[in-house]
This record gives C-alpha cells, sequence and structure tokens, in this order.
C-alpha cells in the first residue's frame, strides 16, 4: 500500500502549520488552507506572518506561553483555548492553536473549530441557563416566603393589640350586655388567629415554627451545634476568600439551650450574618461568631474587620426597602429576613461598631424561664 | 497612537458582551449567547485630549465550568469588571476574581461596572453596597448596556486611569 503524502494528511485535517522562526515570525509550512486564505490573504499569500501583533493579538499572547512549551523540551502539546477573529466580509471565526515540537521544529497548528465550537458554547450554554433559572427560582422563594411574614406580621400585630385590649376589658366589672360584646371580639379575634395559623400551615409548614412553638412550649436550641454547622457551611468559601472563620462558643454549653426558635431558622440567620461579614472582609482577615450568656438574654455576633458601616446608614441596615438602582427595589432581604425571625421569637438584632475597625452584627433570644 | 490591552472580568451572564457590544458597535441583544474563548475589539478614544486605542479583550465568564485563565491577562493595562446587579452574588464572584487576579497577576487601574441598572424591580444591590465599594476605593457605578447608560463613562473612566497610571 503507498504511504499517504503528509502534506495531503494536513490538508484534509484543514489545519494551518506554522514553524516559528529565529526572528520570531511564523513561517507557513505547505498549503494554506481555504479558511485561513479567506481570513488573513496576505498571510495566506505571502506565507509568513511577520508581526503576530497586528494580525492577532490573541494568538501573538499565546506565543509567550508557546515559546515556553517549546523552550522547555517536554513532550505533549500546548493549546491556546478558543478565540474568535473575523473574515473581512465580518463573519466569526472560531479558531484553537496548538504549540508543539516535531524534530526539533518550533511548530504552531492553527485550527478552524467550525461545527465542535457551536457543540461546546450550546453545552455551556444549557449549564448557565439551567444556573440562571435556578438562582432565579431560589431568589423568588426567598422574596415570597419574605413577603409572607411581612403580611402574617402586618396581621397578627394589630390582632394581639385587639385581643389584649378586650382582655383587659374583660376583666373590668361589665354590664352583662356588654361582657356579651366582648366575648364575641375575644371569640373572633381567637377565630382569626386559628385562620392564621391555617394560612401558615397550608403555605409553609416550616415557617410556622417562627410565629411559636408547636404545643406553645419551645424545646430549646442547640446553639452550639447549630453554630458549629453554620460556620461549617461557610468554610470553604472563607477558606477561598483568605478570611479566618472563628466560632468562640464563650460560656455557652453544648446541648440545648433555654432559648426560642427552631435551628434550621437560626442557621439561616447566622449563614445571612457570615455571609455578609465575608463580603465586607478583607483578604487576610478574621470573621469571628461569638456566642455568650448572661441571666437575661442569650447573644450571638458576629464580627468583622471590613470597613464597618457608616453612622448615616447603619438604620437602613436592617429595613424591608432600600433606594435601588431606579426607582425602589426590594434588597437586603438577608438582613431584614434576620430581624424579623429574630424578633418573631422576642429577640433582638442590632450593628455595632468594631473596636478597632469593622462592624459587629449581633443577635438576642431571651433566656426562657423554664429550663429546657 | 498608543494602544492599551484591557479585559472584561465577571462571572457568566452579567453582561460583559453586551457592554463592549453597546461600546464599540452601541447595539445591544436581549439574547443570551454565552461567550466560549475571547474575541478582541478595538476602539479609539479620546482622553485629555489625547488618542488612545483601547484593545478590548471580552473574556468568557468564569464559573464552575470554566475557569479563568490568567495567561491570558498579560500584558493588560487595566480591568473593567461587571457584576450584575440583579443577582447579587455576581458581585461576590467578580469581587473574588479581582483578589485572585491581584494575588497571581497584581494590581492594576480597575473599574466596576454594576450592570442591568434599568431592571429596577429585581435589582439587589443596596446603596449601602455601592457606598461601602467607593469606601474601599472601586470607582464602582450603575450601567445598563441595554440603555446606554455609563458604559461609555465606564470605558473613558478606565481609559483615563490608565493614562495616569
Ligand atoms: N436588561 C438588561 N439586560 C442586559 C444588560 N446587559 C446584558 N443584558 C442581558 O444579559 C444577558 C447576558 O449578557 P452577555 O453580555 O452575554 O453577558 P456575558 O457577561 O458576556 O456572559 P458570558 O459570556 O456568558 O460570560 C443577555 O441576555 C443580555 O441581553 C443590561 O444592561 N440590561
Ligand atoms: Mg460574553
Amino acid at each position: 500500500m503507498p504511504t499517504p503524502d503528509l502534506a495531503d494528511v494536513v490538508q484534509s485535517l484543514d489545519l494551518a502549520v506554522f514553524r516559528r522562526e529565529e526572528a520570531d515570525a511564523l513561517q507557513l509550512v505547505g498549503r494554506p488552507p481555504q479558511w485561513l486564505s479567506r481570513l488573513w490573504p496576505q498571510v495566506a499569500r505571502s506565507g509568513v506572518m511577520e508581526s503576530v501583533l497586528e494580525v492577532s493579538p490573541y494568538l501573538d499572547n499565546f506565543l509567550v506561553d508557546a515559546a515556553a512549551h517549546w523552550k522547555s523540551g517536554k513532550p505533549g502539546r500546548a493549546y491556546s483555548g478558543p478565540w474568535v477573529e473575523q473574515n473581512p466580509d465580518g463573519m466569526p471565526v472560531n479558531l484553537e492553536a496548538t504549540a508543539l515540537t516535531v524534530g526539533g521544529d518550533a511548530i504552531l497548528l492553527l485550527e478552524d473549530l467550525g461545527a465542535s465550537y457551536d457543540e461546546r458554547r450550546e453545552m455551556l450554554q444549557i449549564a448557565r441557563e439551567k444556573m440562571l433559572a435556578y438562582e432565579r427560582l431560589n431568589s423568588e422563594i426567598q422574596r415570597k416566603e419574605v413577603l409572607l411574614h411581612c403580611i402574617i406580621h402586618d396581621m397578627c400585630s394589630p390582632l394581639q393589640n385587639m385581643m389584649m385590649a378586650l382582655s383587659m376589658l374583660d376583666s373590668e366589672i361589665l354590664a352583662p350586655d356588654v361582657r356579651g360584646m366582648v366575648q364575641l371580639g375575644l371569640q373572633a379575634g381567637k377565630r382569626q388567629e386559628v385562620l392564621i395559623d391555617n394560612v401558615l400551615h397550608t403555605y409553609s409548614a416550616e415557617l410556622r415554627s417562627l410565629f411559636g412553638a408547636e404545643g406553645g412550649l419551645w424545646p430549646g436550641l442547640d446553639i452550639c451545634g447549630t453554630a458549629q454547622r453554620a460556620v461549617d457551611l461557610h468554610r470553604p468559601l472563607f477558606a477561598q476568600q483568605n478570611v479566618t472563620l472563628v466560632f468562640d462558643a464563650g460560656n455557652v454549653g453544648p446541648g440545648r439551650q433555654p432559648v426560642p426558635g427552631d435551628e434550621d431558622h437560626l442557621e439561616r440567620v447566622l449563614g445571612n450574618l457570615l455571609g455578609n461579614a465575608l463580603r465586607h472582609s478583607p483578604g487576610g482577615g478574621t470573621v469571628t461568631l461569638r456566642a455568650a450568656f448572661d441571666d437575661e438574654w442569650l447573644t450571638l455576633q458576629v464580627e468583622d474587620e471590613g470597613q464597618g458601616v457608616a453612622p448615616q446608614l447603619q438604620a437602613q441596615l436592617f429595613q424591608k426597602f432600600q433606594q435601588g438602582a431606579v426607582g425602589r427595589g426590594k434588597v437586603g432581604l438577608g438582613l431584614y429576613f434576620c430581624r424579623i425571625t429574630i424578633s418573631k421569637w422576642g429577640g433582638e438584632t442590632g450593628y455595632s461598631a468594631r473596636s478597632g475597625g469593622g462592624s459587629v452584627f449581633w443577635l438576642k433570644l431571651p433566656r426562657l424561664a423554664q429550663p429546657a | 497612537m498608543v494602544t492599551k490591552k484591557i479585559c472584561m472580568l465577571g462571572s457568566f451572564s452579567v453582561g460583559k458582551t453586551s457592554m463592549v457590544a453597546r461600546f464599540v458597535q452601541s447595539t445591544f441583544s436581549e439574547k443570551y449567547l454565552t461567550t466560549v474563548g475571547v474575541k478582541v475589539d478595538k476602539k479609539v478614544v479620546q482622553v485629555g485630549g489625547q488618542d488612545l486605542t483601547l484593545m478590548v479583550w471580552d473574556l468568557a465568564g468564569d464559573d464552575d465550568y470554566q475557569k479563568l485563565n490568567m495567561s491570558l491577562l498579560r500584558g493588560s493595562a487595566g480591568f473593567i469588571y461587571v457584576a450584575d446587579g440583579t443577582r447579587a452574588a455576581s458581585l461576590d464572584a467578580v469581587l473574588d476574581i479581582d483578589r485572585r487576579v491581584r494575588r497571581e497577576v497584581g494590581h492594576f487601574p480597575s473599574v466596576l461596572a454594576l450592570n442591568k441598572a434599568d431592571l429596577a424591580a429585581q435589582w439587589e444591590l443596596g446603596e449601602d453596597r455601592l457606598a461601602a465599594l467607593t469606601a474601599e476605593g472601586w470607582s464602582a457605578r450603575k450601567t445598563s448596556a441595554k440603555l446606554a447608560q455609563g458604559v461609555e463613562e465606564t470605558f473613558l473612566d478606565l481609559a483615563s486611569r490608565l493614562l495616569h497610571a
């Protein structure tokens, strides 16, 4: 069988083959493929690429990596990764360059990626569109959850005030017909509470825990365990940005502590605060999650070594809405979520400046009278 | 004439390609076509009464599928960092890229574009966030490649920083 002509093989691969010359120019080897004649007619005609930078800044940049590869004498190849040039008629051409050494010669292959490029792009496109859809769905869910919190909150507090006022009235000496009306009001209020509870039950079993313990008693929270979970979840992100994450349990022991709330939501609250701190931390800095118990309160605080928050902005930190780009946008839901969650449990949230620079975001939960 | 290489950096789908298209061709497309690889465009700008050619490298978005190749940044004079204001996570991502670039390539003049500012209802970055970025020394502004707002300013801001660098 006759040996195939090497030039024919190269031609059928549709590759442009160049040899790196002493003078740093690229010398075309063999016949130029058609796509090269269309893309760079001058190079195809003269058979040499003199000033690579002028022809293709991308290729010029790759020649630095290629030169390192040629010089290393290592086997294998160096790849440029894909890039796009434009034909004189404006059509895009997707190229990739490969550097390799053949018989002591520094060889550069140029390939028109054609359809294989489109396939690669299509795959990435699908992956990214899925990711975008997932992100959108997630933030929509969070928005809805916050909205539901707001509505419930707005419905509950006036109702509680009304019930309190009616109960006080009920304990006064009243004419029988007046008492009848007061009790009617109290019954209606109780019904309303049940309705709200049903709404919560229907829309999110998870949310219910925010508005009171099952059966009226809080089971207590494993503070150290929950904090540790939040910390563990964030550790890779912190490591990636070279920020140290420290959990200091202080005088809070392991196991359940007598405070209200549920662990899932507390973990998310802490996660929000840690994410916040990370965003504002300089590389090499430290973020500390600190816990402490006193007679009345359990305090959890997240300290960072960032710039701190300007005094005029501090008041807005935990607010629902802040001024967005143009007009009003919904932003800062993270801290708002923290505030409404903690306040539902009878606690407080706040900001203070850290001595020595940086921020302290804190939350306090009341110590429950009965031990959990 | 002086030519300066600048690179568009940021997470995927934040509008890097759209900003370049707006700046160089004055066009915008709603359709998302993710960039694979690199496209280099050139545009002459005037800064301080001086002509300057910006060689703009539009890079593929950085994510888990495609990591930023630092050798593409070689020879850059400055960077345009782009985040999508409707996706707060894309700002964290671009700040992370900035940290990596500073660690591996060095410190260069940079500006930050918070893009898609026309999408006010979905906007996720509070004024406090912008104020904090400015306080950290960022030249950051809201942009809209769609409405041609802040795009030219972003490129010209970087161009004048390059001249004074
Ligand atoms: N509303 C609005 N949409 C924009 C704006 N800029 C870009 N987009 C849209 O956002 C999507 C992504 O834009 P691209 O410019 O392709 O983003 P990219 O950063 O180059 O993305 P990758 O190449 O995948 O990294 C497209 O659908 C654009 O139409 C803007 O200012 N406003
Ligand atoms: Mg792109």
